[in-house]
């Protein structure tokens, strides 16, 4: 996910610029991500909490 | 006349009231020492001469009429330049809307002007309060006042600067991941992050919608009450606006806070800068003097924090951003732009774990919330950092450093209050945060004026 191909492909395909200055940047935030994620390991059975969401008063009327 | 640059909105307020202080000869002190100091602290963006004084002669007629309108009626007050004023210039501190003048006013702003205020200006941010540094390069960036050589913090930093210079009596901020709470920490200010959804965010640009709160800085607990007073409140507008009743903040600030029970969570003690560990133990150790039990707490979930953190506003702020991102990239900084686009690479299974890591970090919270009165931490785990030349790369490096102690607030919707605790070696201001569970900002500020007797800017780091 943070290899420089894979992030111009991925910003490519969604018509995001690709700029080469930023390049380091964004594999350093996705390298910071993917790093704090390995504590998702530890937290047991996380995927049967339902998410947090915005529950919009629109949608209980 | 230096002693109205720094008085409390409180203390203002009486003289105003009692007619001993015009509210037009206090704005054009405030306007004079902006046009004297600004060029170099760039608090401001758009400094609002003619409205400020135009406010300023209508507070005074009803002033002399005898229509006080209460406590903040003639106060000066700067607007963070991401909250809508309609008519008046709103940057959000980004070159994407160095054009753009609203047709409405945000709710909060709104509230306010209805209290009486007097608008000094529209103020300074980090490029679309989705930084922590303070760097604005199309606005200029903002100095921080105790150095100029040092950051004020962001993104609300023109709000925090502009206090600590005398520059505004009281500021309005909003805080995503800590920019009320950075800033005020860096600028030796007070700044309250309220409850999700107690303050209306009804046309306030938004960085990360689910994480937006909006709040007060000031220089001191009893003015941050003063003004969430008039803040706070529900607004059909917002669908994340609470409906729950307002208290009185004032009313208990100076009750005794001897009894109360504060967790320290061992997260919080790890990775600290040496003078700001020093100066949170001394912190510590006063308010065990003041008669308060500090226990410490163990709250695993919190390290689930960063991730969560960066993948919600990151995802949120590259939802917000995304058709600007393709058309104007240019008119983004490299800083801001890198965590969008980082932001439009996080997957969706990844956003929808981030939301189930918040429940379980709001559990979490409840927990100790079960066994502790409040929570308690630095504000941010870093002395105030001088600006580096390379301040793309030291803008992310601050956010990565801070997110761990600054978005667990934002992620599970409680209030913190930051206060200063001390200057450090090199004189600038360090904070801590008091944390409390949801709705429990009387009792927050309660604490914290308690701790402002103390007179924490008095304490300066000791070799000892």
């Amino acid at each position: 996910m943070t290899y420089e191909s894979y992030i111009k492909n991925s910003l490519q395909e969604q018509g995001l610029p690709v700029i080469e200055f930023d390049i380091p940047f964004i594999q350093d935030i996705l390298m910071t991500v993917k790093q704090a994620e390995y504590f998702l390991v530890e937290a047991p059975y996380l995927n049967m909490e339902v998410p947090i969401q915005v529950v919009d008063k629109e949608l209980l009327t | 006349m230096n002693d109205l640059y720094y008085m409390s909105a409180k203390d203002l307020g009486m003289l105003l009231k009692e007619r001993k202080l015009s509210p037009v000869e206090l704005t054009k002190i405030m306007l004079d020492r902006i046009d004297q100091l600004d060029d170099t602290l760039r608090t401001y963006i758009t400094p609002l001469h003619e409205t400020a004084l135009k406010q300023a002669r209508e507070a005074e007629n009803k002033i002399m009429k005898g229509e006080y309108l209460g406590p903040l009626h003639g106060i000066p007050v700067g607007i963070k330049d991401n909250q809508y004023t309609m008519g008046i210039r709103t940057t959000d501190g980004s070159k994407l809307f160095v054009n753009f003048y609203p047709s409405e006013t945000a709710t909060v702003v709104s509230k306010l002007v209805l209290a009486g205020i007097v608008m000094l200006g529209k103020q300074n941010l980090h490029e679309l309060a989705a930084g922590s540094t303070g760097t604005n390069p199309y606005f200029g960036t903002t100095r921080n006042p105790w150095n100029i050589e040092y950051m004020p913090g962001g993104s609300s930093g023109g709000g925090a600067a502009s206090l600590a210079a005398g520059l505004a009596t009281l500021a309005t901020g909003s805080d995503t991941f800590g920019s009320i709470r950075v800033p005020a920490a860096m600028c030796g200010v007070y700044g309250l992050k309220p409850t999700h959804g107690l303050v209306s965010a009804h046309r306030v640009f938004p960085t990360a919608w689910s994480l937006d709160t909006i709040g007060p800085i000031a220089r001191s607990v009893g003015d941050l009450a003063l003004m969430l007073q008039v803040m706070a409140g529900y607004d059909p507008h917002d669908p994340a606006s609470l409906r729950v009743p307002v208290p009185n903040y004032s009313e208990d600030l100076n009750k005794n806070i001897k009894g109360l029970t504060i967790g320290v969570p061992t997260h919080y003690m790890e990775n600290l800068d040496e003078d700001v560990d020093k100066l949170f133990h001394q912190a510590v150790s006063t308010l065990k003097s003041l008669g308060v039990e500090i226990k410490e707490v163990v709250i695993p979930e919190l390290e689930m924090a960063t991730f969560a953190g960066y993948a919600t506003v990151g995802g949120e702020a590259a939802a917000f951003h995304h058709q600007w991102l393709k058309t104007h990239a240019e008119d983004y900084s490299p800083d801001i732009r890198s965590f969008f686009l980082a932001g439009s690479l996080i997957e969706a299974r990844q956003y929808i774990q981030a939301q189930q890591a918040r429940r379980r970090i709001v559990q979490a919270f409840e927990r100790a919330f079960g066994e502790v009165d409040m929570l308690l931490g630095p504000t941010i785990p870093i002395m105030t950092p001088k600006f580096k030349e390379n301040w793309v790369k030291q803008n992310l490096d601050v956010v990565k450093r801070i997110m761990p102690y600054t978005v667990p607030i934002n992620l599970t919707g409680v209030p913190a209050l930051a206060v200063p605790i001390g200057l450090d070696r090199y004189g600038l201001p360090v904070g801590m945060q008091f944390i409390g569970s949801h709705l429990t900002e009387k009792q927050l500020l309660q604490i914290g004026h308690n701790w402002e007797q103390v007179n924490p800017l008095q304490i300066k780091i000791t070799d000892d």
